[in-house]
């Protein structure tokens, strides 16, 4: 029985450790992949200056074959921040598996959509096959960052919420190992008053990722959705702050 | 001729006898008294060295940096009360994992790379 509880502690253990190591892999990548898409932008620009000084063939064939490389490294930099996201949305996906894992598949789908487009980039040979490629990749792009806001909220909506409910169960432990008296029950009771204007502030999070999106702009809702996490956040931190002066009473 | 009345003794087998003699209370090896007068200071000196840790232990760091003030319920030199610690290693825990940073800076990018 002991073993069998250790075994499971342990699992737990390297699961959790598993999943940061994953997303500290992705970090990295995402990272990696910035600095070589910067290097490329950064060719592309000093090829763009000098291709607008001499304007001729040479000039403006070096600068498309730099142009295909920056959009190839582009496409992966995108790629493999999409991967990280759904990979970070494991960790707390238990609190809301169906909402996490739409947004996990639709990252995928654009992540998906990426890959085949960047197999396009190579048969780019004039200024209007690039043009082409680049209305249509800025249309998808309007999906994608909305995706990508999505995954950011909705991960810390799960994220918070696990705290609330971390937080519940403590509640429900103390009433039930202490006699509590009428000062404690009424503090208990405006803690649970907080909890639910958290929980409020998380919904309405959650609203804001429901943002109809326009087909030509992005509409970006992640300042609005991440006000109102971070007000849940503020009530959160004084409701761990008043739960310490309660358990002071029991001590 | 008769043969002397010893027990014959086979050289290829063991001796059974006293191969392993059990101890007894005579042949259990004493105490060295050499030991024992050698640990006792050393052992009295580490249990000083401890006490004047303890002793010499600094206080917990305090918001204001001044002693507290005793009341009327509490002796001078009497520990502060600690609350309880399951509840509060649980909410400590909480507490890291509300401090959390969870969000992903955007990568940086050009949405339209053209001549």
């Amino acid at each position: 029985m002991v073993f069998i509880l250790i075994f499971l502690i342990g699992l737990n253990f390297f699961s959790t450790n598993s999943h940061a190591q994953v997303s500290n892999e992705y970090f990295n990548d995402v990272s990696y992949q910035q600095d070589l898409y910067n290097q490329s932008y950064d060719l592309y620009l000093g090829k763009k200056q000098i291709h607008s000084q001499y304007n001729s063939i040479t000039t403006e064939k070096e600068l498309l074959d730099t142009i295909k490389t920056a959009l190839t490294n582009r496409e992966i930099l995108l790629s493999s921040y999409l991967l990280h996201l759904r990979a970070s949305m494991d960790t707390y996906k238990p609190i809301s598996p169906d909402l996490t894992g739409q947004v996990q598949q639709q990252l995928l789908n654009h992540n998906l959509w990426l890959t085949n487009q960047s197999k396009q980039i190579d048969k780019i040979q004039n200024k209007i096959q690039l043009d082409d490629y680049n209305q249509t990749f800025f249309q998808r792009y309007i999906q994608i960052q909305t995706s990508m806001a999505t995954s950011r909220i909705q991960n810390q909506i799960n994220h918070q919420q696990s705290v609330v409910n971390q937080i519940k169960d403590l509640i429900l432990q103390l009433k039930a190992e202490h006699r509590l008296d009428q000062q404690a029950q009424n503090w208990i009771s405006q803690i649970d008053t907080n909890l639910q204007t958290c929980q409020l502030y998380l919904a309405e999070a959650y609203k804001e990722t429901q943002t109809k999106q326009n087909t030509r702009k992005f509409n970006d809702f992640y300042p609005d959705a991440i006000d109102q996490i971070s007000k849940s956040k503020q009530i959160l931190t004084k409701i761990i702050l008043d739960l310490q002066s309660l358990l002071k009473k029991f001590s | 001729m008769q043969s002397p009345d010893f027990p014959i003794i086979n050289p290829l087998k063991p001796k059974q006898d006293n191969v392993n003699p059990k101890p007894t209370v005579q042949n259990k090896p004493k105490l060295d008294r050499k030991v024992i007068l050698i640990s006792i200071p050393i052992i009295l000196g580490l249990l000083s060295l401890l006490i004047v840790a303890l002793v010499n232990q600094k206080p917990t760091k305090l918001t204001n940096g001044s002693k507290p003030t005793p009341t009327l319920f509490q002796p001078q030199n009497s520990p502060q009360p600690q609350p309880n610690n399951k509840w509060q290693q649980q909410l400590n825990s909480i507490n890291d994992q509300l401090n959390q940073n969870l969000d992903l800076d955007l990568p940086k990018i050009d949405q339209k790379i053209t001549f």
